[in-house]
C-alpha cells in the first residue's frame, strides 16, 4: 500500500513537472513572450549518477573522479551530430582536434564567440533590444560576456563594412513566441565547439530561442558555405529558470594561461 | 490458476540465461573500455586505426588448395557505428621474394585503394572525399556493400553492439571452457549469424560469420583479435587489438599489426556522393554477346569474363564457365541458342582461380564433363562436397557427381571434323594449373589472364612477364596462331600479342 502510494506520488509529480515545462511562456508588457530572467538553474547534485538529461556526466564509469576527464572526453567526442565540412577540410578538422590542447582558442583564455558561447545565463528584455549576459568559464570561452541585440526591425550592416569579431553583429526579431537572433560579421578565430570545428568569416548563425514554462530552449543553425557542405543544426540546449528572486550571476575568475607548456601528452582536458 | 501465474511469470521474468548473456555482453564492453560515465553507457561511436601487414587475394592461389597470395599493405580504417559506415584506405605493394598467384599480382607500382560503405551504399574513392572534390572519382560498388558492412560489424566493438542489439536472440554457450555468444545480424546483414568468442579477460577474441560463396559454398570468415592495448595517441583506456588476423576458406585474407588508434575521432564522416546515391543498387542483368570468330567457334562475351564454344559433330565443348551460377546459366543458354540440339559434353576450365571456376558447378549440374589440369581434380572434389545451404545453387538443388577428364601437359578433344588441343602453360607465376586452348584448323588461341589486351588506341604499356611467357609458350609449342580469344578483354590477332611483348 505504502509502495503504491509512493509510486502514485512520483507519477503525479512527474505529470506536474511536465505540465510546468509545457505551460505557455508569460507575456511581457508589449505582448511578446517574456524571456527575461536568470537562466542558470542547476540540478541539485551534479556529481550523482542521474538519468536527467540536464544533469552533468560527472563522475566516471567506476564511480570515482579519477577517470572523469578520460570518460568525459570520450563521451563528448561520441556525439554523432557533427558539422559536415567540405572534403578538403576533413584533414584540417582532424588535425585541429588532435591538437586541441594547443589549437582550441578556449584553452588560451580567448572568448568562445557565437555560437559556442551557447544560451545566455541571463536575459534582460526591452521592447527595442535584448541583452544577453553570460558567465563563461572554460569551453564557453573566458570572461563575463554580453550581447546587446536590437529587435527594432533594423537591417544588418553590409558584411563588407563589418570588422570581424567574436560575437559578430546580431539582429533579433520575433517569430510568434520565438526570438530569432541572426548574426553575421565574425572573425575566423573561434570554434563552433570542441573537435576542431573551425569556421570562416562568412559564417551566418541563426539562434532560435523560446520559453516553455521554466525552461529556455536554444536551437541554433550554422551556415558557412565557405567550409561546410550544408548548414549545421546544433544540438538544442535547455536552460532552467533560476527561481530565486535574488539570483545573481557569479563573477568569472580571470584566466591566465599557464598550463599549456606543462602538458606532455595530447590528452584532452 | 497456478498455470496462468506460471506462464505470466515466465513471460515477465527474463530467463537466467538471457540475463547472463546480457551481463556477459556488458562485461565484454566494459573490458574493451566502451562503457563510460555514471550512466555506464556505450561511448564508442567512431573509431580510426592504422596498421601495416598483408592483405591476400581470396581465391587466387598459385596452386589448388594453396594459401591466398599476399600483398604488403599500409592500412587506415575509419569506422562509424552510428552511421553504419566505414572507409578503408590501403596502399598495396608487392610482397618480398618470389611473387606467385593472381589477384593482380605482381603490381607495376604501389596501388592505393579506398573502399567506402555507408548503409546500403558502397563506393570506391580515388582520394578520401572523392565526389566532393575537383578531379576526383567516386565509383559506385553496390555489390560490395554487404561484405564491407560485415567487416565493420565484425570488429570487436561492432560485434558487441550487434550482440546487445540482438537482445533475447543472443545466446551464450560455453565452448571448450570459453564464453561464446551467437546472434543474428539485422538489417542489410539479415540472414547472417555471428559467433563471438571471448577470452579470459572477456575481450573479443574471435568473430565468425558464415556467408555464401559460389565456389566454397557456406564459407566461414573468422577474424581473430589479440594483444589488446590502449593504442591511442590520446590515451582513452579503450582497448584495441594490436593484431588482427582474418581468414576465409581456411587461409588468411588480412593480417594486420595495428600501430595507432583514435577512438571517437569527431571527424569520421561519410557523405554519399550524388552519383553513388543515384546508381542502380542491383547489378545489371547478365548479358552474353555471341560472336562467331571461325567456322564452328563462338566467342561469348558481354561481361568481365568470356567463354568460347566449339562445335563438334555431335556435341559442344565450352571453354570456361566463369564467376557463378547466374553467369554460367546465361552462357549455357547462349551456347544452346548458337549451337542448337547438341549437348554440351565438355566444359574446359582454364585454371583454378575462383573467378574462373565459379560457374563450373552449374556445368556439372548440366551433365558436362569437366576438363581441367590434373592437379585441380582432388581440390574441386573436396570443395564441391562442401555444403551450399545458405544460397543453394543448381548443383546443391540437384546433386550430381562431377565427372572429370584431366590434362597433365596436353590433351586433344577431337571427332575428326574439329580438334581442340589443350596445353598446360609452362613457366607461369600466375598459376601452376593454367590451360591454353588451341584450334589448329581455325588457328585460334584461347587463353585466360596472361594476356588481357588493352582497348584499341590505348597507350603502350611495358610488356608484362606473363604475356612474354605466353609468347614463349606459343613458340615452344609451335602453335600457328592467327586469332586470340582472350577470356578477358577483346578479340585480337597474334600481331597484337607480338606488339604487346615488344616484337
Amino acid at each position: 500500500m505504502v509502495r503504491s502510494l509512493t509510486v502514485a506520488v512520483r507519477y503525479w509529480a512527474m505529470v506536474a513537472a511536465l505540465a510546468a515545462a509545457q505551460s505557455p511562456a508569460p507575456r511581457a508588457a508589449d505582448g511578446h513572450a517574456d524571456l527575461s530572467g536568470v537562466w542558470n538553474g542547476i540540478v541539485a547534485n551534479p556529481r550523482a549518477p542521474s538519468t536527467d538529461p540536464l544533469a552533468s556526466n560527472l563522475p566516471s564509469r567506476d564511480g570515482s573522479l579519477a577517470n572523469y576527464e578520460r570518460d568525459n572526453t570520450l563521451l563528448r567526442r561520441a556525439d554523432p551530430n557533427r558539422p559536415l565540412y567540405k572534403a578538403q577540410f576533413w584533414e584540417k578538422v582532424r588535425e585541429l582536434d588532435q591538437s586541441s590542447n594547443d589549437a582550441d582558442p578556449s584553452y588560451g583564455c580567448m572568448p568562445a564567440g557565437v555560437p559556442r558561447i551557447g544560451p545566455p545565463d541571463k536575459i534582460v528584455q526591452t521592447p527595442k533590444e535584448m541583452i544577453f549576459l553570460y558567465v563563461s568559464p572554460g569551453a564557453r570561452g573566458w570572461g563575463d560576456q554580453y550581447r546587446v541585440i536590437p529587435i527594432d526591425g533594423r537591417a544588418h550592416t553590409p558584411l563588407q563594412e563589418l570588422d570581424g569579431t567574436w560575437k559578430g553583429e546580431s539582429i533579433g526579431r520575433w517569430e510568434d513566441d520565438t526570438l530569432v537572433v541572426d548574426t553575421i560579421g565574425f572573425n575566423d578565430t573561434s570554434w563552433l565547439d570542441y573537435g576542431g570545428y573551425f569556421h570562416s568569416e562568412n559564417m551566418h548563425v541563426i539562434e532560435r530561442i523560446r520559453r516553455e514554462g521554466d525552461r529556455l530552449i536554444w536551437q541554433t543553425t550554422v551556415e558557412d558555405p565557405d567550409v561546410l557542405m550544408k548548414p549545421w543544426v546544433m544540438n538544442p540546449r535547455v536552460q532552467r529558470l533560476n527561481p530565486d528572486p535574488k539570483a545573481t550571476l557569479p563573477e568569472t575568475l580571470p584566466c591566465v594561461e599557464k598550463d599549456l607548456s606543462h602538458l606532455v601528452t595530447k590528452e584532452h582536458h | 490458476m497456478y498455470q496462468v501465474i506460471a506462464v505470466v511469470a515466465a513471460l515477465a521474468v527474463p530467463s537466467l540465461s538471457a540475463q547472463d548473456t546480457a551481463a556477459t555482453i556488458k562485461a565484454a564492453e566494459y573490458a574493451l573500455g566502451m562503457i563510460r560515465g555514471p550512466a555506464r553507457i556505450d561511448a564508442i561511436n567512431t573509431m580510426e586505426y592504422w596498421g601495416t601487414g598483408s592483405t591476400y587475394a581470396f581465391g587466387q592461389a598459385y596452386r589448388p588448395d594453396g594459401a591466398w597470395p599476399a600483398f604488403k599493405v599500409t592500412y587506415h580504417a575509419s569506422l562509424s557505428f552510428t552511421a553504419s559506415a566505414m572507409r578503408v584506405d590501403i596502399t598495396r605493394s608487392n610482397p618480398d621474394g618470389l611473387i606467385q598467384g593472381g589477384g593482380g599480382l605482381p603490381l607495376a607500382a604501389p596501388q592505393r585503394q579506398i573502399q567506402v560503405v555507408a548503409g546500403k551504399f558502397a563506393w570506391n574513392e580515388s582520394v578520401p572525399g572523392a565526389g566532393f572534390l575537383p578531379n576526383s572519382t567516386a565509383t559506385p560498388a553496390p555489390g560490395a556493400a554487404t561484405d564491407r558492412l560485415l567487416q565493420l560489424w565484425s570488429m570487436p566493438f561492432g560485434a558487441l553492439k550487434m550482440a546487445e542489439r540482438a537482445g533475447a536472440n543472443a545466446k551464450m554457450t560455453m565452448e571448450g571452457g570459453v564464453q561464446v555468444i551467437t546472434f543474428p545480424l539485422p538489417g542489410d546483414l539479415a540472414g547472417i549469424t555471428a559467433k563471438v568468442t571471448l577470452n579470459a579477460k572477456k575481450q573479443v577474441e574471435k568473430v565468425e560469420t558464415r556467408t555464401d560463396n559460389p565456389v566454397l559454398g557456406d564459407v566461414v570468415t573468422e577474424t581473430t583479435y589479440t594483444d589488446y592495448k590502449d593504442l591511442g595517441e590520446i590515451a582513452s583506456d579503450v582497448q584495441f587489438p594490436a593484431h588482427i588476423l582474418k581468414k576465409q576458406g581456411g587461409f588468411p585474407v588480412l593480417d594486420l599489426t595495428i600501430s595507432k588508434t583514435d577512438p571517437n575521432n569527431p571527424y569520421v564522416v561519410f557523405p554519399v556522393p550524388d552519383n553513388v546515391e543515384k546508381a542502380p543498387q542491383t547489378p545489371p542483368p547478365v548479358k552474353v554477346d555471341t560472336q562467331k570468330v571461325a567456322d564452328g567457334v563462338w566467342y561469348l562475351t558481354g561481361g568481365t569474363h568470356h567463354s568460347v564454344a566449339v562445335e563438334f559433330r555431335n556435341y559442344v565443348a565450352l571453354v570456361e564457365c566463369p564467376l557463378n551460377d547466374e553467369r554460367a546459366v546465361a552462357v549455357l543458354d547462349a551456347v544452346k541458342k548458337a549451337i542448337p540440339n547438341k549437348p554440351i559434353r565438355y566444359v574446359v576450365n582454364s585454371h583454378q582461380h575462383f573467378d574462373h571456376l565459379g560457374g563450373l558447378r552449374a556445368c556439372v549440374a548440366e551433365g558436362a564433363t569437366i576438363v581441367t589440369q590434373a592437379a585441380n581434380q582432388p581440390y574441386y572434389e573436396k570443395i564441391w562436397a562442401m555444403p551450399h545451404t545458405l544460397s543453394p545453387d543448381r548443383l546443391a538443388k540437384a546433386p550430381k557427381k562431377p565427372v572429370f577428364e584431366t590434362v597433365a601437359d596436353k590433351k586433344v578433344i577431337t571427332d575428326g571434323t574439329r580438334t581442340l588441343e589443350l596445353y598446360r602453360l609452362q613457366g607461369s607465376n600466375h598459376t601452376d594449373t593454367m590451360l591454353l586452348g588451341y584450334l589448329p584448323k581455325e588457328r585460334v588461341l584461347i587463353e585466360a589472364d596472361v594476356y588481357t589486351p588493352a582497348p584499341p588506341n590505348a597507350a603502350a604499356a611495358p610488356p608484362a612477364k606473363e604475356t612474354m611467357n605466353l609468347n614463349d609458350n606459343i613458340k615452344r609449342l609451335n602453335l600457328d596462331v592467327q586469332q586470340i580469344t582472350p577470356l578477358h578483354g577483346r578479340l585480337v590477332t597474334i600481331a597484337d600479342l607480338r606488339k604487346a611483348v615488344g616484337q
